[in-house]
C-alpha cells in the first residue's frame, strides 16, 4: 500500500511540470541562458530554396535591433535591412537605389524573431508566455509553449522533450483585416561557439513547405559595423 | 510489485512499437466547395460582425475575419463534427465548441466533448463531456464570462446518464449538472434571458434512433424555465399542446424578452407557441407544415433583435414571420433546402447568415437575396471511384448533394469549382463510370434508386432493379444500398436489396443471384412508421438489406455480400449456393453492421471486413482477415484505432500494405493489420471510403465533411518492409518524375474562391527515417549517369515518411546587371530525362536511392523533337549568359570612362565622356535600361524567345528556330560595333596611364 502510494506520488510530480522547467531545459540545450544572452551578432551563409527556385543569402544580425540581408536572384543581389529606425530594401528589379520598404513588409520585417529569442527574453519584450501541455510533432513528444506578444501575435513553439529543442513555431497574426498563419520547422542543429542553432529553417502555410533555409555556415559575436544597416541616401 | 512493473512496462512497449508517421505523405485536399457541405452552426462576436466561425456536421469549424470573403479551419487537431458555437458575448476572444452534431439524422456523427478558445480560435482545452456524444448549445451569463449553461443532448443510440444541463461558474473548471431527466432525454435547446440572465430555459427531449427506427417524444421530452440561475426548474406547459411532446425549439424576442416563441412536436397541436409573460401561458399562433417540418432535423428558431414579430423559422426552406408568427413567407429556390442554423446581426438585423445541407448563405436585406458562400470545402462523400483518364477523374455521390466527378489533378491548375460536374442530384452514394465507354456513368441514390448516366447528352435512364413478378416481396434498398462494379466484365454491375442482383447488360436486365442474404427480422422492417410524434418516412430507416459487396478480382465467381443485419455471405460459384460466414467471427457481437467487405487481390481465400456497431452505441472498431474463405477470422483491429471503421481496403501490390477509414480518420498497417498507425497529416474527419488508383499509385479517400482527398504516390509505402522500419534511414522509391510543361490559365476572382489543392508537378524524393533528424547536417543529392551531383535539396527531418520536392530546373541563365522586372527568366531549363542515382546523406552516413525522369506521354512529342527543343534551349541559354556578361562589362566601362572624364579636363575629358556616351547607347539599343515600359530591345526579344521555346514541350517552329539565328547575328552586330567604339580604348589609355589614372579595360 505505501509503496503504491509513493509510486502515485512520484508520478504526480513527474506529470506536474511547469513552463520554468520546459525553459530552463530549453536554454541548457541552445547553450545555456548566460551563453545565449552574450549573443550580440550573427552572420549567417546560406541559400534559401522556394518554388523550386534556390537563391543564396547572405545575413547579418546586430543586437538589439539591426538586421540585413542579402539574397541573390539570377545572379543580382536583393538587399534588405533594417537599421533599428528605417527599414529598406534595394530591389534590382526594380529599382537599383535603396528604397524604404513598403510599410506592410516594413512592419512585418521588424516583426521577426531576428533580434531577441522570445523564448528567453519574453520577460523584457513584455511577452507573456503559458505552458500549454505535452502534445506530439510529427511523433515526436513535445511540450508546447505559448507565447503571446504585445502586438497580439501569437508564437506556439513545440519543444522537444527528449533534447528540450524547439522543432516547431506556429504564428498566428493579423495584418490588414487578414490573418496571417505559418509555421516554422526547425533541423539540423549544430554548435557555434557552445551554442546550439538550427542549420535548417522550413516554413509551411497550412502544412504545405513554401521555403527551405539551409544554412552553410553561422558565426557568432564577429565585429559587424553599423554602416551597412543604414540606408545610403 | 507485478502490476508496477506492468505499468513501467506500458509506455517502453509503445516506444519500442513506434508508430509510423507519414508527414511526407501529407494528403492533398481537392475539395470541392461547389456543393458546400452540412453546416450545424454559425456564431459571430456582435462587436466584430466581420468575424464568422462556422460549425459543420463533419468538416469542423471554420472562421473567417472579413465578412465571409476567406475561411480557415481552426479546428483541426478535434473532432469534426460539431453541435454547437458559442462566441462569449462579453469576450469576443472566447469561443466555445460543442461537438457532436445535434441534427440526429441517420448518418449524423459522434462528439467528444466540450472545447474551449481564450484566443479566438488558435488554442483549445478540452473541457468536459467527453462521453456526451452530442452538444446542442452553450450559453455565456450576460457580464460574467465564468458563469455558463451547457445542454448536452447526449446520446442517440443507447441510455446514457451525461445529458441535460450542466453550468460552471469557473470558466469551465468544474460543472454541476442542473437539470436532468432520464437517460433518454436530453437538452435539445436553451435560452438565457440577456436582461434577467438568471431566467433560463430549457427543451428537454426524448429520442432514440436505432438501426432500423427512429423515434422522437416521449414522456422526458418538456419545456423548462429556471428563474435562479439554474438552481430549481419548472415546467412550462400551459396553453400547450398535450404531451407527450417531441422536440421543442424556443426562442427569446431580444427586444422583449417577456415574449417567447416555441415551435412544439406534439401528437395534436403542434406548432408554434407564443408567450408573452416569459412563459407561464402559451398561445399557438400557427400549426401550418412550415412549422412543423421534421422537429428532429430542424428545430430552430430566431427572432430577430429589434423587433419581436419578426421571426424566422428553419426548416426545409427557411420562413420568415412579420406579424409574430401568423404568417409565414418562405424563401425557395436559390437557396440549399434543409436549413439549420440562422444567425441573425444583432446590430443589423438584415444581415443574415443561413446554414443549410449545403453550406452558408449570407443575405444583407432580411432574407430577400442571398449569397452562397461557395468557398468552404465541406463537402460529404460517402464513396469515391476513379476513371483512366490522364489526368484521372474522381467521382462521388454526398450527403443531399447528389453525384459528382471532377478531376484529380489539372494542367495549369489550381483546381476550383468550376472543375466540378454535377450528374446526379438527391442523395448520392456511388458513383462508376464505365471501365470502357467514357459517356456512361453510374450513379446512385438513397434507396438503391441506380440511374445510368450520358456524359454527352446528360439523359439518365432509370435502371433499379424491380420485382417481376407479383408473388416476388418488395425489394429492400438501404439508404445507402450497396453497388458494385464487376472487375472482369465491362458491362456487368452489382446491387443488392436483401437479395443480391447482377446485370450483364449495364442495367437493362437483372438476374437474382441470391436468397434473402438477411435475417429478413420483421421486427426490424417497421420503417414505414418510424419517426415517432411525427411520421418520418424516407427510407432512411429501411433495414435488413445488402450494404456491401465484393467481387473477388480473382475470380468473378467468388462474391462476399455484407448486410445491415450483421450477415457476412459469401458464394463461390456466382450465386448458386451461399454460406453465412458471420457465425465463425470471433468476438463480434451479434447483427454488427457490415461496414464493408474488401475480397483480396492477391489470394481468392482471403477477404477483410469491417464491422460498424455505432446504430447500437457500441463504438468499438472491428476488423477481421480470413484467409480460407471464411472459416477462420483474425481480428485485426485493435486499441489504437479510434473511431467505428466504415472501410477496408488492400492495397494492389503488397498484400501487406492496408487502408482502414473510420469515424476519426485514416489508419494504414504496413504489416498485413498487425499494427496501425493513423495519418495525422488530416483532421481527425470520417473516412468513408477509399480507392487505390491502379495506374498512379495515389490513394483517393472519400470524407465525410471534407471532401475528396488524395495521398499521391504510395509508391515509398509499398516498399515499408520490416527490415526497412529497422534501419536508421532508406531512400524510398517513387513513381517516376513527369516532366510536364507549366501551364497557365487567365483568371483573376478575388480571394473568395475556393481552391483545391493541386498536384505540383515535378520530382518527388521519398525517404524514412527511424527517428527524426535533429542534430547534424541532413541533405539529398541527385546525381545523374556520369557520377556528377546536379542538384542538392534541403532534407525534412521528420520521423518516417519524409517526401521532398524539386522542380527539376536547373539555374535559369544569368540576368545582366540592372536589368528590368520584365528580363528575369524565372526558370532554367529541366535536367534531362533518364534515371538518376538518390543520395542522402545524414552527417557522414548516406543512403542511396534512385529515381526516373520521364517526359509527359501525354504530351506526344518524340524523343528527336524533344531534343530538338533541347539544343535551342541550349542556344538560346548561352545567347543569353553572353549577352549578360557583355551587357555587364560595356555598363561597367561605362560607368568607369564616365568617371574618369569627371576626374579629367579638356579633350581627355570629353573623349572618355563621348566614350561613355556611345557605350551607354549601345547597351541601350541591347537591352532597356529606360524604364519598365520603353519597349523591347535585343536581350529582351532573346529572352521572349527562350522563354516561349522553354514553354513548349516539342519542336520549335521553324520561325522560332530562325529568328533564333537572326537575333545571334543581330548580338554578333552589336558585339562588332562594341569593338569598333572599343578601338579608341589604346589611345585614351595611353593618356590616362600618363596622368596616372587607371586604364579602361573592357
Amino acid at each position: 500500500m505505501k509503496k503504491a502510494l509513493i509510486f502515485l506520488l512520484s508520478l504526480s510530480l513527474l506529470s506536474a511540470v511547469t513552463l520554468q522547467d520546459v525553459l530552463k531545459k530549453n536554454y541548457q540545450a541552445k547553450g545555456g541562458l548566460e551563453k545565449l544572452k552574450a549573443i550580440k551578432t550573427i552572420h549567417a551563409v546560406g541559400k534559401v530554396m522556394a518554388q523550386g527556385m534556390e537563391m543564396p543569402f547572405e545575413t547579418w544580425v546586430k543586437m538589439p535591433n539591426k538586421m540585413r540581408m542579402e539574397t541573390t536572384v539570377q545572379g543580382q543581389k536583393m538587399v534588405q535591412a533594417y537599421d533599428g529606425k528605417t527599414a529598406w530594401w534595394i530591389m534590382p528589379m526594380i529599382s537599383p537605389e535603396p528604397q524604404p520598404m513598403p510599410p506592410q513588409q516594413a512592419e512585418q520585417f521588424k516583426e521577426q524573431n531576428w533580434f531577441k529569442d522570445p523564448l528567453v527574453y519574453y520577460k523584457e519584450l513584455g511577452y507573456k508566455v503559458e505552458l500549454l501541455g505535452e502534445g506530439d510533432f510529427e511523433g515526436n513528444p513535445v511540450y508546447k509553449v505559448k507565447v503571446n506578444k504585445t502586438n497580439g501575435d501569437i508564437l506556439i513553439y513545440y519543444l522537444d522533450k527528449e533534447t528540450g529543442l524547439e522543432l516547431k513555431m506556429d504564428f498566428h497574426g493579423k495584418k490588414q483585416g487578414r490573418e496571417l498563419n505559418g509555421e516554422t520547422v526547425f533541423g539540423d542543429y549544430n554548435q557555434v561557439n557552445g551554442i546550439t542553432l538550427p542549420f535548417y529553417i522550413e516554413t509551411r502555410v497550412g502544412g504545405k513547405t513554401v521555403s527551405q533555409v539551409t544554412i552553410s555556415k553561422i558565426e557568432i559575436n564577429l565585429p559587424v559595423d553599423d554602416s551597412i544597416f543604414k540606408m545610403k541616401k | 510489485m507485478r502490476k508496477r512493473f506492468f505499468l513501467l512496462l506500458v509506455p517502453l512497449l509503445l516506444w519500442a512499437g513506434g508508430r509510423l508517421t507519414f508527414t511526407g505523405l501529407r494528403p492533398r485536399s481537392i475539395g470541392p466547395a461547389v456543393m458546400g457541405g452540412r453546416i450545424t452552426a454559425i456564431d459571430s462576436p456582435s462587436s466584430d460582425p466581420k468575424t464568422i466561425y462556422v460549425g459543420t456536421a463533419g468538416g469542423g469549424v471554420w472562421k473567417s475575419v472579413d465578412g465571409g470573403i476567406t475561411f480557415r479551419p481552426i479546428f483541426d487537431d478535434f473532432t469534426q463534427s460539431i453541435g454547437s458555437i458559442t462566441v462569449d458575448p462579453n469576450n469576443p476572444q472566447i469561443v466555445w465548441v460543442g461537438t457532436g452534431e445535434c441534427n440526429v439524422r441517420n448518418s449524423v456523427s459522434v462528439g467528444t466533448g466540450l472545447y474551449k478558445s481564450e484566443d479566438g480560435g488558435i488554442t483549445w482545452k478540452f473541457v468536459g463531456f467527453k462521453e456526451s456524444e452530442r452538444i446542442a448549445k452553450v450559453v455565456v451569463k450576460p457580464g460574467d464570462s465564468s458563469t455558463v449553461y451547457v445542454c448536452v443532448l447526449g446520446h442517440l443510440w443507447n441510455d446514457h446518464k451525461e445529458r441535460g444541463v450542466y453550468k460552471t461558474t469557473d470558466g469551465g473548471k468544474t460543472w454541476k449538472k442542473v437539470l436532468y431527466v432520464n437517460e433518454r432525454t436530453g437538452c435539445a435547446d436553451l435560452e438565457i434571458d440577456h436582461q434577467e440572465p438568471d431566467v433560463l430555459y430549457a427543451s428537454m427531449w426524448e429520442f432514440r434512433r436505432l438501426p432500423w427506427f427512429f423515434t422522437s417524444g416521449g414522456p422526458g421530452s418538456g419545456l423548462y424555465r429556471s428563474k435562479d440561475g439554474g438552481k430549481t426548474w419548472k415546467k412550462i406547459h400551459k396553453g400547450l399542446a398535450k404531451p407527450p411532446y417531441g422536440r421543442i425549439a424556443i426562442a427569446i424576442a431580444p427586444s422583449r424578452p417577456q415574449t417567447l416563441y416555441a415551435t412544439v412536436e406534439a401528437k395534436e397541436g403542434g406548432g408554434l407557441y407564443r408567450s408573452d409573460d416569459m412563459g407561464e401561458n402559451w398561445v399557438k399562433v400557427n400549426d401550418t407544415i412550415f412549422v412543423k417540418m421534421r422537429p428532429f432535423y430542424f428545430s430552430n428558431l430566431v427572432v430577430s433583435p429589434r423587433d419581436h414579430r419578426t421571426l424566422y423559422v428553419a426548416g426545409l426552406t427557411l420562413v420568415k414571420s412579420r406579424d409574430g408568427g401568423r404568417s409565414f413567407d418562405f424563401v425557395w429556390g436559390s437557396v440549399h433546402s434543409d436549413i439549420h442554423p440562422i444567425w441573425v446581426d444583432p446590430k443589423d438585423p438584415d444581415r443574415i447568415i443561413l446554414g443549410s445541407d449545403g453550406g452558408i448563405y449570407i443575405s444583407y436585406n432580411g432574407g430577400g437575396t442571398f449569397r452562397f458562400a461557395n468557398n468552404l470545402p465541406v463537402s460529404q462523400f460517402y464513396h469515391v471511384y476513379y476513371d483512366m483518364a490522364q489526368p484521372y477523374n474522381v467521382y462521388g455521390g454526398l450527403q443531399d448533394n447528389g453525384a459528382w466527378y471532377g478531376p484529380s489533378r489539372k494542367y495549369g491548375g489550381p483546381l476550383t469549382n468550376r472543375d466540378w460536374k454535377n450528374i446526379g442530384i438527391g442523395d448520392g452514394f456511388y458513383v462508376f463510370p464505365h471501365p470502357k465507354d467514357p459517356d456512361i456513368v453510374y450513379y446512385s441514390w438513397q434507396e438503391g434508386n441506380l440511374v445510368r448516366y450520358n456524359r454527352r447528352t446528360k439523359e439518365a435512364r432509370d435502371i433499379k432493379p424491380m420485382p417481376t413478378d407479383p408473388s416476388e416481396p418488395k425489394y429492400r434498398f438501404n439508404w445507402n444500398a450497396a453497388v458494385a462494379l464487376s472487375h472482369h466484365h465491362p458491362n456487368t454491375i452489382y446491387i443488392g436489396a436483401q437479395f443480391l442482383f447482377r446485370s450483364r447488360d449495364m442495367g437493362e436486365t437483372w438476374e437474382k443471384i441470391s436468397p434473402d442474404l438477411t435475417t429478413n427480422d420483421p421486427e426490424k422492417q417497421r420503417q414505414e412508421k418510424s419517426g415517432g410524434i411525427t411520421r418520418d418516412v424516407t427510407g432512411a430507416e429501411n433495414h435488413c438489406t445488402i450494404v456491401s459487396i465484393s467481387e473477388s478480382p480473382l475470380d468473378e465467381n467468388i462474391i462476399w455480400v455484407g448486410t445491415d443485419d450483421g450477415n457476412l455471405q459469401l458464394t463461390k460459384d456466382g450465386g448458386k449456393h451461399w454460406v453465412n460466414l458471420v457465425k465463425n467471427i470471433p468476438g463480434l457481437p451479434p447483427h454488427t453492421w457490415v461496414s464493408s467487405v474488401e475480397a483480396s487481390h492477391f489470394n481468392p481465400a482471403v477477404a477483410y471486413v469491417t464491422f460498424d456497431g455505432h446504430r447500437t452505441g457500441d463504438m468499438r472498431p472491428y476488423v477481421y482477415k480470413t484467409e480460407d474463405f471464411g472459416k477462420t477470422w483474425v481480428k485485426l483491429s485493435g486499441p489504437e484505432i479510434e473511431g467505428y471503421c466504415h472501410v477496408i481496403r488492400e492495397d494492389l501490390k503488397n498484400p501487406n500494405l492496408l487502408f482502414l477509414g473510420t469515424e476519426f480518420g485514416l489508419y494504414i498497417s504496413v504489416d498485413g493489420g498487425e499494427s496501425w498507425s493513423k495519418v495525422k497529416e488530416m483532421p481527425p474527419v470520417a473516412v468513408r471510403d477509399i480507392a487505390v488508383h491502379p495506374r498512379d499509385a495515389d490513394l483517393i479517400l472519400a470524407t465525410h465533411g471534407r471532401g475528396i482527398m488524395i495521398i499521391d504516390d504510395i509508391t515509398p509505402l509499398r516498399a515499408l518492409t520490416p527490415k526497412v522500419l529497422q534501419s536508421e534511414a532508406a531512400v524510398l522509391p517513387s513513381r517516376p518524375a513527369i516532366q510536364r510543361i507549366t501551364a497557365w490559365e487567365q483568371d483573376f476572382p478575388g480571394d473568395a474562391q475556393f481552391y483545391g489543392e493541386n498536384f505540383t508537378d515535378g520530382l518527388y524524393i521519398s525517404y524514412y527515417l527511424k527517428r527524426r533528424h535533429i542534430f547534424g547536417h541532413l541533405k539529398v543529392e541527385i546525381v545523374d549517369e556520369k557520377g556528377k551531383v546536379i542538384k542538392t535539396l534541403p532534407a525534412t527531418k521528420s520521423k518516417g515518411l519524409n517526401r521532398i520536392y524539386w522542380n527539376m530546373r536547373l539555374k535559369p541563365p544569368k540576368a545582366p546587371r540592372g536589368a528590368g522586372l520584365m528580363v528575369f527568366a524565372p526558370f532554367g531549363p529541366m535536367i534531362d530525362e533518364g534515371k538518376y542515382r538518390v543520395r542522402l546523406i545524414k552527417g557522414k552516413k548516406v543512403f542511396e536511392g534512385e529515381i526516373l525522369v520521364l517526359p509527359d506521354p501525354l504530351a506526344g512529342h518524340t524523343r528527336a523533337e524533344r531534343l530538338d527543343r533541347k539544343a535551342l534551349i541550349k542556344d538560346l541559354y548561352s545567347l543569353l549568359e553572353e549577352a549578360s556578361d557583355f551587357l555587364n562589362r560595356l555598363k561597367r566601362l561605362k560607368e568607369k570612362a564616365e568617371k574618369l572624364s569627371k576626374k579629367t579636363r579638356g579633350k581627355l575629358s570629353r573623349q572618355l565622356k563621348e566614350l561613355s556616351d556611345k557605350l551607354w547607347r549601345l547597351h541601350g539599343e541591347i537591352i532597356n535600361h529606360e524604364g519598365m515600359m520603353a519597349g523591347a530591345r535585343l536581350y529582351e526579344n532573346i529572352m521572349g524567345l527562350y522563354s516561349s521555346v522553354i514553354s513548349y514541350g516539342g519542336r520549335p517552329t521553324r520561325a522560332q528556330k530562325a529568328y533564333s539565328e537572326v537575333l545571334r547575328k543581330k548580338f554578333q552586330k552589336k558585339k562588332r560595333e562594341a569593338e569598333r567604339l572599343l578601338k579608341e580604348l589604346p589611345k585614351i589609355n595611353k593618356k590616362l596611364k600618363k596622368k596616372k589614372l587607371p586604364v579602361l579595360e573592357f
